[in-house]
């Protein structure tokens, strides 16, 4: 049996068992935390655009788009759904790959599971292998894929689609069906790291969620594949990575959950960007009114965090998010870090630029990744420091299901006022529920908040 | 500073329809005769089903027609069921046509589009032009490097050339050409382990809806990357990184024409059989739109 192969009798003896408890916890609160994304970013430009194309290209809408008060149709829904929960950078990371797994499988999940109306245990046990199966992707070929230039939560969001929507559309799927899904999609990775910095970085997700849904979609068919589509000498992982350890990809599948590893930004930015961000905010309140008071902040840190995250001057939210010291910076002036920190406004305001232009990087190559040291000297000779050896939302010290909860409600009441409460429960009860009507109807519940003059975008 | 995106997308967006060379025009002309007749050919085929059964499953709805079939679906949808068919009917020449048109996305989005945009047919040959110019420079400079490390035939070539015909009707601007070749660009997929599989089709013929999605999310605002083929971590940075000079790109460019190094296919024609479809695509450049040619090719398909 190739690889191929073994990932889908794999895939198709998980899907046949419960999940595991704590498995089915991580699954739903990760559904929680993208749906959460997704709605908190549906005045978003790039999600008006998605929005806007959908309605004038698509048909049939039968899928509805949170937060947007309006339904596209499955492959578009799909686009959406997967930007929407990425497009704020606020939604999960898989530290090991940086993979951010749930924006394809939720995107997946919503696309397939509502037009079929599977019950709420369908679709976390389908959202939670479908995250699996892009985490094992990642793995099993980083980190010289990520190296060589691909953003890799594109290049493995249609083979977790793909699954996602198999196992929905097919409860009980034949090896073959998911084999024959796993082949076509991975024909269909996208995701180049030149992205980045624009709203094609979030399109991403979605585009895979798409592809791995058309991939599903396409799979019951009388349609030939090449043998080992994945594993191959010319297949999805020789041709995506330079080098590639197939063992990880099926190893103890079903037994060991990288699913297990996923974590929840505390914040909508660059993930390496976060103890930095944890330092400034512990040191608000030294600096609080008194921002003139700033000489120099020095922040020692990761590499990556130059490498990733080192835009100086950012001129826009989006800019932003990729630049770690606008994050120090508005933690300095603001005490406290969310979708309001990285507003084009907010972010060419007179104060944090004037902060900003006093803090830099001092590249550790000691550092973990998930830690930084944020030193702030005084005019008056005094220098405060913040040492984080780990960041909040990191594996070491992940956030609390009371965290999860209020970074859930702060994203949802901002556009469906009043909707926190009933969806955090309507997703707390999916593991019971028979049908997708109660969540759509919370969804569905409350207006959406009208766009704000923040969030303008570009239009031809 | 290398602006190899910037140079294609503005050709793409403003080179005037009539500076395109007459030996051009014919030579797209020919080529498009051949492709259109192919998909009518193969517009019944399995993989074509396959296609259009699953878009007909996921999305229903007015929208564009197929050659050869009375199916109409919506624009994003529709040329990957066209580009299969005539990629599929190319297949099943032998060694007629055993590598399959080229340019079959290119062709499939710029029909598909031009139906949408009711294009006269003058400006859907001097589109098909532009954006086949674009996607053969692609392939003469990149085609070697890509198939050395396994990426299948047009993977990045058609994905580009169906934005930029898509993008020329479509009335994008350069800026926003830009946009449309960064969308499709960072599609680029399809390995060549798969050729002569269902999949290796469907994958080459989706480069034709991913560039007329690419097109026209940018037209709705959808902005993208300002060096998506030249950039650090662009198209050609990672999917070509041993080729190391974009010029032979856009050296020439609109003085030069590559396209007139395809082939005219006059080796496939004879064996296309599609004379009501291929008539049409002779008369097309005088035509007000895409009605002959679509309703030529059912009366080809129902006699087939």
């Amino acid at each position: 049996m190739n690889i191929t192969q073994e990932l889908a009798h794999d895939i198709a003896r998980a899907a046949a068992r419960p999940l595991p408890a704590p498995v089915a916890l991580m699954a739903q609160q990760s559904f929680l935390n993208v749906l959460a994304t997704t709605i908190g970013a549906a005045a978003d430009p790039a999600v008006a655009a998605a929005v806007r194309y959908g309605q004038r290209y698509g048909t049939s809408p039968t899928v509805p788009i949170p937060g947007t008060g309006t339904s596209l149709d499955p492959l578009r829904a799909a686009t959406t759904l997967g930007l929407a929960a990425h497009v704020d950078d606020f939604d999960d990371t898989h530290l090991a790959t940086v993979i951010h797994p749930g924006a394809a499988a939720l995107a997946a999940t919503f696309a397939v599971g509502i037009p079929h109306r599977s019950t709420g245990e369908q679709m976390l046990r389908a959202f939670a292998l479908g995250c699996e199966v892009q985490l094992r992707a990642g793995v099993t070929m980083t980190p010289w894929h990520y190296d060589r230039g691909w953003h890799i939560t594109g290049t493995c969001a249609p083979l977790g689609a793909a699954v996602t929507a198999i196992l929905l559309a097919h409860p009980d799927p034949d090896p073959d069906l998911i084999e024959r899904a796993l082949a076509l999609a991975a024909s269909m990775s996208l995701g180049q790291r030149e992205a980045f910095g624009s709203m094609i970085k979030s399109y991403h997700p979605g585009k895979g969620a798409a592809n791995g849904v058309l991939a599903a979609s396409l799979a019951p068919y009388d349609v030939s594949i090449p043998p080992d589509a994945l594993g191959g000498r010319d297949g999805y992982f020789a041709v995506l990575s330079t080098h590639h350890v197939p063992a990880r990809l099926t190893s103890e599948f079903g037994q060991r959950w990288e699913l297990l590893d996923n974590t929840f930004k505390p914040y909508p930015c660059g993930i390496v960007c976060h103890p930095a961000i944890d330092a400034a905010i512990d040191l608000w309140p030294h600096v609080a009114g008194h921002l003139d008071v700033i000489a120099d902040v020095r922040v020692l840190c990761h590499p990556l965090v130059q490498e990733l995250t080192g835009n100086p001057h950012p001129r826009t939210g989006l800019q932003a998010k990729f630049s770690t010291i606008h994050g120090v910076a508005a933690g300095l002036v603001d005490g406290h870090v969310a979708l309001p920190q990285y507003t084009d406004a907010r972010v060419q305001a007179e104060d944090i630029d004037s902060v900003r232009s006093r803090v830099r990087l001092v590249v550790d190559p000691d550092r973990h990744r998930d830690s930084a040291r944020v030193e702030v000297d005084l005019v008056d000779g005094q220098t405060f420091t913040a040492d984080i050896p780990h960041a909040r939302g990191s594996i070491a010290r992940p956030l609390s299901t009371a965290e999860l909860h209020a970074k859930a409600r702060e994203l949802i009441d901002a556009r469906l006022p009043g909707a926190a409460e009933a969806i955090i429960a309507a997703v707390s009860a999916m593991p019971d529920a028979d049908s997708p009507d109660h969540l759509v109807a919370t969804i569905g519940a409350s207006s959406p908040a009208p766009i704000a003059n923040d969030r303008v975008g570009v239009e031809l | 500073m290398n602006l190899t995106t910037e140079r294609l997308a503005e050709f793409a967006a403003t080179w005037p329809f009539d500076a395109v060379p007459e030996p051009v025009i014919r030579r797209v002309t020919a080529r498009l005769a051949v492709t259109a007749g192919l998909a009518v050919m193969g517009c019944w085929d399995s993989p074509v089903d396959v296609a259009l059964n699953v878009a007909h499953s996921l999305t229903e709805g007015p929208g564009v027609a197929m050659l050869g079939r009375e199916d109409r679906l919506g624009l994003p949808d529709a040329p990957l069921a066209l580009a299969t068919s005539s990629l599929y009917a190319a297949s099943r020449l032998g060694d007629a046509g055993s590598a399959g048109p080229f340019d079959a996305a290119v062709v499939a989005a710029v029909l598909t589009t031009g139906q949408a945009t009711g294009a006269a047919g003058n400006e859907i040959l001097a589109a098909l032009a532009l954006a086949n110019e674009i996607a053969t420079r692609l392939e003469q400079a990149l085609a070697p490097e890509l198939r050395a490390s396994g990426w299948a035939s047009g993977c990045v070539s058609s994905r580009l050339g169906a934005a930029a015909g898509a993008g020329r009707l479509l009335g994008l601007d350069a800026p926003h050409m830009v946009w449309a070749f960064g969308i499709a660009a960072t599609q680029a997929a399809g390995f060549s382990a798969a050729d002569g599989t269902t999949v290796g089709f469907l994958s080459r013929a989706k480069a034709a809806s991913d560039g007329v999605e690419a097109a026209a999310m940018a037209s709705l605002g959808f902005h993208g990357s300002a060096l998506p083929i030249e950039g650090r971590r662009g198209l050609a940075a990672v999917l070509t990184p041993a080729v190391d000079d974009l010029t032979p790109l856009t050296d020439g460019l609109g003085e030069q024409w590559r396209v007139l190094d395809l082939s005219d296919m006059g080796d496939i024609r004879p064996h296309v059989t599609a004379p009501h479809t291929l008539a049409a695509v002779e008369h097309l450049a005088t035509a007000p739109d895409l009605k002959a040619l679509l309703e030529g090719s059912l009366v080809d398909a129902a006699s087939a």
